[in-house]
């Protein structure tokens, strides 16, 4: 006999615009009311409603960000709080944290085929090379910390690395050589 | 006499032919996204058994650590083109195809 056991995932949509949030639920009988409660980073809590046993899709429209027919934006990075209920939703109720960095990671990967694709010193292009892992490891503690509920430490590690990808980005990845980019192509 | 000569001169413009043409033929197919995450997944593959063989029989061989961090940075955004092709825009397919087949044979 199955038991009520209410569960979500956050699983990779690929695209900064959208959230994916999988239900992983058991059910005894057919839920009642689902609802998903949404804390959005800077733009503040949507309660929408939520399709049990199935992949649900969110983006800037149903999250509140932009105005209804407006063009989507990508979603914000950060921490975001998940609260998925059935009725009575003062006892069935699961909340998930997570740390989302989409738009952090799609800097990194632009950085480091910026830097790959350059034409530089090895010497030069090594040391760069450290440094971009060096953000890395902190991008990952930053997601590592924030699904051990040490939100201060993620968000501590995940502007480390936002300031530590912007320097590396303004410094030209630390290389002053010809841009292969920009030269050949 | 004419047929030997004409015979023979066949075979030479066939020869100078194929080698004018073999290099210029080439698989399409080999720069797409699935065929250069199956490229990546292979390399990383004899990557990781040569590490295993590394470890287990004391080699001492040096440890291509770049490479390997490289294609897993590759596999990466090849996963997320394939998903969603405004993914890091400013780096075509095929730019990232000609860093992946030289990263193959580091």
């Amino acid at each position: 006999m199955p038991t009520l056991s209410l569960n979500i995932l956050v699983l990779p949509t690929y695209n900064n615009m959208l959230l994916g949030v999988a239900d992983a639920s058991t059910y005894v009988t057919p839920p009642v009311n689902p609802t998903i409660e949404i804390t959005v980073p800077s733009f503040g809590t949507v309660v929408l409603s939520f399709t049990p046993n199935t992949y649900n899709l969110f983006n800037s429209e149903s999250l509140g960000i932009t105005a209804s027919g407006a063009d989507l934006v990508p979603l914000p990075d950060g921490i975001y709080t998940l609260k998925y209920s059935i009725d009575p939703a003062i006892t069935n109720y699961v909340e998930k944290t997570f740390l989302r960095v989409d738009q952090l990671q799609e800097r990194f990967d632009e950085a480091f085929m910026r830097l790959d694709m350059m034409e530089c010193d090895k010497a030069i292009k090594t040391q760069s090379k450290v440094d971009l892992n060096t953000i890395y490891f902190f991008i990952n503690g930053a997601i590592a910390a924030a699904n051990n509920c040490a939100i201060d430490t993620a968000n501590k590690l995940y502007n480390q690395a936002s300031i530590m990808l912007n320097n590396f980005v303004r410094n030209n990845c630390g290389c002053s050589g010809n841009n292969y980019v920009i030269n050949f192509y | 006499m004419d047929c030997v000569q004409h015979a023979t001169l066949l075979q030479h413009k066939q020869n100078n032919l194929s080698k004018m043409l073999y290099p210029r033929l080439v698989d399409t197919d080999c720069s797409t996204i699935p065929a250069l995450l199956h490229d990546i997944d292979h390399r990383l593959n004899e990557l990781g058994a040569n590490l295993y063989n590394n470890v287990v029989y004391m080699l001492n061989q040096p440890v291509p650590a770049t490479a390997i961090i490289d294609l897993l940075n590759y596999r990466r955004i090849l996963t997320f083109k394939r998903c969603n092709p405004d993914y890091a825009s400013n780096y075509t397919v095929e730019q990232i195809a000609s860093r992946v087949k030289i990263l193959k044979f580091k």
